[in-house]
């Protein structure tokens, strides 16, 4: 910088009088619409924002997380790609026992119970969990895996896989189930268990042996470039996927169709598939989930970075890590989604928050992306100019832009990526999550969709764990 | 109450001025000029090029239908405009490195001495470039007249070219006593804005880009400030570029022969601390007369 | 008459815009009294000073809203102006926004990062100051902390990280800056000019700026750099900086430091970075048993080979009639400084006051008192009341940020007064307060009014010798 000229230009933040003083000179003042931070933050905010690593830390986080391309390498079961044998249990969101867990998760693992042969009944599941010998609960993110809602994956579960080519990473996801009565809403009922087996018997195999051809041609599905064009057609990758799902239906179809016979499927086999797929506008969101965890994963474990690198819900408790502080989770209340409700169901039906998928947001689209999704934001019981100013908010809270996935809106302005904790303590703005509401009872299945934000405690929990690890740096 | 930026001299001419309405000597969007005691004031629109002579304002756009100065305060239709700031209008001393080219200093292989102040490649358009050949190729005393008021619009072209000159000479700390007296002697020949401007560069006050582009001379921030400089106008940058180097020529010699221009003895002279102020208008004396012409 | 004291947790607004509002509701009709502050520790004292409860528990989040008003009746009006008054100071300015309906940034690193500009200006509350001053470092943007109560680790870390990137730190509690002309926090409107100024000091800076314009020396910046940054802990960190941007300054032909007497070995480091610049420094430092700010504006001119011209003085004070004291009530706390430091020298004696009020004690949460005359005049009242009181020293800055007619608000309290009155005017003939408005109506309300400080000490110190 130089002094050897007058500014140009003065940004201020602070006293107005101080900013009418400059511009009473006739230099221009850009004003700080400065406010205090969220409760008992200065003291840790001042340290971390004087930490010598944060800023490079920073800057190595989010590099790392844009530079990422996942590419969708196989498809297979569970047991095989994440080891997991029956009676163990991965679910969304961070950790928890079964006394604590809300209804839809309860829902699933009954499903899944059956799905892994443990009980022939539902209703027999619970003793199972509860006296908790035979079974385990983990965090899908603890496994490279998330997944949406209930999040729930047991070893007879398809998988998608995904790959960083650079690293050879990888990371799991589901096969999305469609709408309504699903496992991952906490239905649980003879026809959501029906589904989940075709999903394993025909859709799995058939997708395996596309999605294998795809790669062994050199010619993987590439879900990071799927992202970019889908957030210029109208999808913001969380409540809405359907551009994204015709793509990867364009990208699979002819192998699927080349590949039936090696997958011993037949042609109405391959028809039923792909009117499945074609049906389920979410069907990519099982894609999008792991490419956005596959970018976060290489932003984790940089000391002194401030950057969220994964926000969970489980339907009880809502969870971020950060990159700065490990595996560490810092949890709070899962809460409401303020939205619309389909049929007769209303807020008194409805779960908190849950599910892996705000690994979205995370990333920096779904709720982050809003602006570029104007079909939806009725939807989520918003209007348009909402969408654009929620996007633009949640600039306001993150490191950078994401230049590969842009709004077209917004003149192209990249996506507000990499989440950070002290930007959010700052500003008390949340970040924004676009989300499904499950119902309060298991077995009940989804009830709506809206807008939810995290529990604000968590940020200056996670603030104050940064501002300890720096000071414990400084000291030693 | 309008808040404007403006150079000292501008302040002191409408303090010096007797009250009442002025008259407007050209009214633009951009800027307006207006007669205040035998010189001309101007007041600019936000974007506009910031000539010494003028108050700034940031305002977008400028219409004025009338203009009087009360208590040594101009008003524009019935709005004060109040300095709150003073413009800094002084010409930089030339840099130490400015008469001394980069690299080989030699240009497009001819095998002449490169051109000072020319190796940005940066050349007026070619309608001026015929305007400058027709104008004296050197400032000289008996030149001078052949330049003020040589050309059209509000800043003839010729009197670009001596604002350039002026300015680097005073840039330089060169005292040009005869050619200052022979401009003096033809002010009326030219239009009350090109001959305050001309007042300006025998005081060493220029438009901004003018003192960036000295600043910038023989640094890497010389192409782009040679750019911005030309963009001045329709030819007056051009104009002002082309005394500049003219200048910049007739003081090469002077440098090489080891005179009183080395740039270390410049750079000496320069942090003289007793040097020129123009709170004060207080001028270095002339001293011996143009070394660049006995040279040349 | 009817009291109301409310507390709105959780609602904000700065001490400046607080002000506002508080004059605005106590011009109300119906309004005796009105207070509307963030319940720091000092707003809270001065409530209960007016005769206002605060409830036990209220904290320094909390906006208090404190009225008296005539009757019951008045109460409901009463509210809905403060609503008013803070729902018009909350509105949204020219500048924040752009226009198209796009909110203002909610931090300096958004502002810019949505338009880069040379330099921040923050002046946030200073426990939140190294933040947003941090942003600013991070975007190659020098920035002007005009906040205090940072913690010198604080100021260390950001002045380490912005010497990491050639940016320049000034402050924190840096009143006072000019950059090329344009004056940042409380600054003088001074014409460019062969001197360039780096301060440790804002009114130190004032006052040279005002003398050399009466001498007619122009000044092309004067940087900032905060009370503390020559201790031994800062150790002149943006003070470095600083000399290296006027050094580089082609338009700058003379560098005046001027400070406190740096911590010693960090004299010796400025000293040998002053002495490899290409431009010549002075050095103007300030304390016991050394030259004064008037006499360094002398050195200053004599190095120019200027003239050093008689500091104006206008009116008389009028004779000193019984008392034993000098009670000097001060804005700048180097102007308070210097009196006590001059009024010792000319053998003042002791028992006398020099009390600065724009000291962090009495600031927190509330404006600086070349904003918010309040405070001072109530010590002003007192001072001017008291039979111990000799001789009343006051100074009066003007310039940029500081109030627009600070004579307003002096002259019905200096008019009529027992002891002799002697004031600095501490201003440049192109402030926009009309520095020669404010001296006349101070001289025609009895006061003796001088530019240079010292000058008026030496003079207060005079008119207590004659009352003694």
């Amino acid at each position: 910088m130089s002094t050897t000229r007058t500014p140009d230009a003065v940004v201020s933040t602070g006293t107005d009088l101080l900013a009418d003083a400059v511009e009473d000179q006739a230099v221009p003042v850009t004003r700080v619409d400065w406010r205090p931070p969220m409760d008992g933050t200065a003291d840790d905010l001042a340290t971390v924002a004087t930490d010598p690593l944060r800023a490079a830390a920073n800057e190595r986080a989010l590099a790392a997380m844009l530079g990422v391309t996942a590419t969708l390498v196989d498809v297979a079961p569970a047991a095989e790609v994440l080891g997991l044998a029956p009676g163990e249990f991965l679910h969304a969101g961070p950790p928890i026992t079964w006394d604590r867990t809300s209804g839809p998760l309860r829902g699933a693992l009954m499903g899944a119970a059956v799905l892994d042969g443990l009980v022939d009944d539902p209703e027999d599941a619970p003793a199972l969990f509860e006296a908790g010998t035979s079974v385990s609960l983990e965090p899908c993110h603890h496994r490279a895996t998330v997944g949406p809602m209930a999040g729930v994956v047991t070893s007879g579960m398809w998988m998608f896989v995904l790959e960083d080519a650079a690293t050879g990473r990888r990371t799991y996801c589901s096969l999305n189930e469609g709408l309504g009565k699903v496992l991952r809403y906490g239905a649980y009922g003879p026809e959501v268990l029906a589904r989940l087996r075709w999903l394993g018997d025909v859709l799995g195999p058939l997708l395996r042996v596309a999605v294998r051809a795809t790669r062994d041609a050199g010619d993987p599905v590439d879900v990071t470039a799927i992202l970019t064009q889908m957030l210029q057609m109208g999808d913001e990758a969380h409540n809405r996927n359907r551009a994204g799902t015709l793509m990867l239906l364009r990208d699979l179809s002819p192998a699927m169709v080349t590949g039936a016979a090696d997958a011993g499927r037949s042609a109405d086999d391959v028809a039923a598939a792909l009117r499945f797929v074609g049906g389920n506008d979410h069907f990519f969101l099982n894609l999008a989930m792991p490419a956005c965890k596959l970018a976060l994963d290489a932003a984790r474990d940089v000391e002194g970075s401030t950057m969220v690198v994964a926000m969970a819900r489980n339907g009880t408790d809502f969870g971020i890590q950060v990159s700065g502080t490990g595996d560490e989770w810092f949890t709070g209340p899962a809460q409401l989604a303020d939205g619309l409700f389909l049929g007769d169901h209303g807020p008194a039906d409805a779960n908190p928050d849950i599910g892996d998928s705000a690994i979205t947001e995370t990333a920096g689209i779904g709720g982050f992306a809003m602006a570029t999704a104007p079909a939806i934001v009725r939807f989520v019981g918003g209007t348009v100019p909402d969408a654009l100013a929620t996007t633009r908010r949640m600039r306001e809270i993150t490191l950078g832009t994401n230049p590969r996935w842009t709004v077209p809106v917004l003149e192209f302005a990249g996506v507000p990526s990499g989440i950070d904790v002290t930007k959010v303590c700052r500003t008390g703005i949340l970040p924004q999550i676009n989300t499904g509401m499950a119902g309060r009872v298991a077995g009940t299945g989804q009830v709506g969709a809206g807008l939810v934000t995290p529990p604000a405690g968590i940020f200056p929990a996670a603030l104050g764990a940064l501002a300890a690890r720096t000071r414990a740096r400084r000291t030693t | 109450m309008i808040a404007v930026s403006a150079p000292v001299r501008v302040r002191d001419r409408l303090r010096s001025a007797a009250d009442g309405p002025l008259r407007i000597v050209h009214r633009g969007p951009a800027a307006v000029y207006l007669a205040v005691g035998g010189e001309c004031v101007g007041v600019t629109a936000r974007d506009a090029v910031a000539v010494p002579c003028a108050l700034h304002t940031r305002l977008g756009r400028l219409e004025v239908s009338r203009a009087e100065l009360r208590d040594g305060v101009l008003h524009l239709d019935g709005e004060p405009l109040r300095i709150r700031r003073f413009a800094d209008t002084r010409v930089p001393p030339l840099p130490a490195g400015a008469l001394a080219r980069p690299g080989t200093s030699r240009a497009g292989g001819t095998g002449r001495p490169a051109e000072p102040g020319a190796a940005t490649g940066h050349r007026p358009a070619t309608g001026t470039t015929s305007s400058l050949a027709a104008l004296p190729g050197r400032v000289r005393p008996v030149t001078v007249s052949g330049l003020v008021g040589s050309g059209d619009g509000l800043t003839p072209l010729g009197d670009d070219v001596l604002c350039g000159w002026l300015a680097l000479h005073r840039a330089a700390g060169a005292a040009t006593p005869a050619v200052d007296a022979a401009v003096r002697a033809h002010l009326h020949r030219t239009t009350l804005l090109s001959a305050t401007l001309l007042r300006c560069a025998l005081d060493g006050e220029v438009v901004d880009r003018f003192a960036r582009f000295v600043a910038a001379l023989g640094s890497p921030a010389e192409q782009h400030a040679t750019a911005a400089l030309t963009a001045v106008g329709h030819t007056s940058g051009a104009g002002m570029l082309h005394g500049a180097r003219l200048a910049l020529r007739e003081l090469h010699p002077a440098r090489r022969a080891g005179r009183r221009h080395d740039p270390a003895q410049h750079d000496h002279a320069r942090r003289d601390p007793a040097r020129h102020d123009p709170a004060q208008h207080d001028h270095r004396p002339p001293a011996d007369e143009h070394p660049g012409g006995t040279a040349a | 008459m009817s009291t109301h004291v409310e507390v709105r947790p959780g609602a904000y607004a700065d001490s400046v815009t607080l002000l506002r509002v508080s004059r605005t509701v106590a011009g109300l009709d119906g309004v005796t009294a009105a207070q509307v502050a963030m319940a720091t520790p000092l707003n809270v004292d001065v409530l209960s000073g007016m005769g206002f409860e605060v409830p036990a528990g209220t904290g320094p989040n909390d906006l208090v809203v404190a009225l008296r008003v005539t009757g019951d009746a008045e109460l409901p009006a009463a509210l809905a102006g403060v609503d008013t008054a803070l729902a018009e100071a909350n509105r949204p300015t020219a500048g924040s926004g752009d226009g198209t309906g796009t909110a203002a940034p909610r931090t300096t690193g958004s502002a810019l990062d949505r338009a880069a500009a040379p330099i921040a200006l923050v002046s946030v509350p200073g426990p939140h100051a190294a933040v947003e001053a941090m942003d600013a470092i991070e975007a190659d943007c020098d920035v002007l902390i005009f906040s205090d109560n940072v913690p010198v680790e604080q100021e260390i870390a950001l002045k380490r990280a912005a010497a990491e990137r050639s940016v320049l730190v000034m402050g924190p509690d840096c009143g006072t800056a000019v950059v090329h002309g344009l004056g940042l926090g409380f600054a003088n409107t001074v014409p460019p000019g062969p001197v360039g100024i780096v301060a440790a000091s804002g009114t130190g800076c004032q006052q040279l700026l005002a003398l050399l314009d009466h001498a007619g020396v122009g000044v092309t910046s004067a940087l900032g750099v905060g009370g503390r940054d020559l201790s031994a802990e800062v150790r002149g960190l943006a003070t470095r900086e600083a000399l290296r941007r006027l050094d580089a300054d082609p338009a700058v032909e003379l560098i005046v430091l001027v400070s406190k007497p740096p911590a010693d070995n960090v004299a010796d480091e400025i000293r040998a970075l002053a002495a490899g610049l290409a431009t010549p420094v002075e050095f103007a430092l300030l304390g016991p048993g050394r030259p004064d700010l008037t006499a360094a504006a002398g050195s200053v001119l004599t190095r120019l080979g200027r003239p050093v011209p008689d500091w104006p003085v206008h009116g008389s004070a009028r004779p000193a009639a019984g008392g034993r004291y000098l009670r000097g009530l001060f804005a700048g706390g180097t102007l308070a400084t210097e009196a006590a430091t001059v009024a010792t020298a000319a053998g003042a004696g002791a028992g006398h006051t020099f009390l600065d009020l724009g000291d962090d004690a009495y600031t927190a949460g509330r404006a600086h008192p070349m904003i918010d005359p309040t405070l001072r005049l109530e010590h002003l009242r007192a001072a001017l009341a008291d039979p111990d009181t000799a001789v009343v020293l006051l100074d009066v800055v003007l310039g940029h940020g500081a109030e627009p007619d600070p004579a307003a608000a002096l002259v019905p309290v200096l008019s009529g007064a027992r002891p002799p009155v002697v004031v600095t005017v501490v201003g440049t003939t192109a402030d926009p307060q009309d520095l020669h408005r404010q001296v006349g109506a101070l001289v025609a309300a009895g006061a003796e009014v001088h530019l240079s400080q010292a000058g008026a000490t030496r003079r207060a110190v005079e008119l207590l010798g004659a009352a003694q």
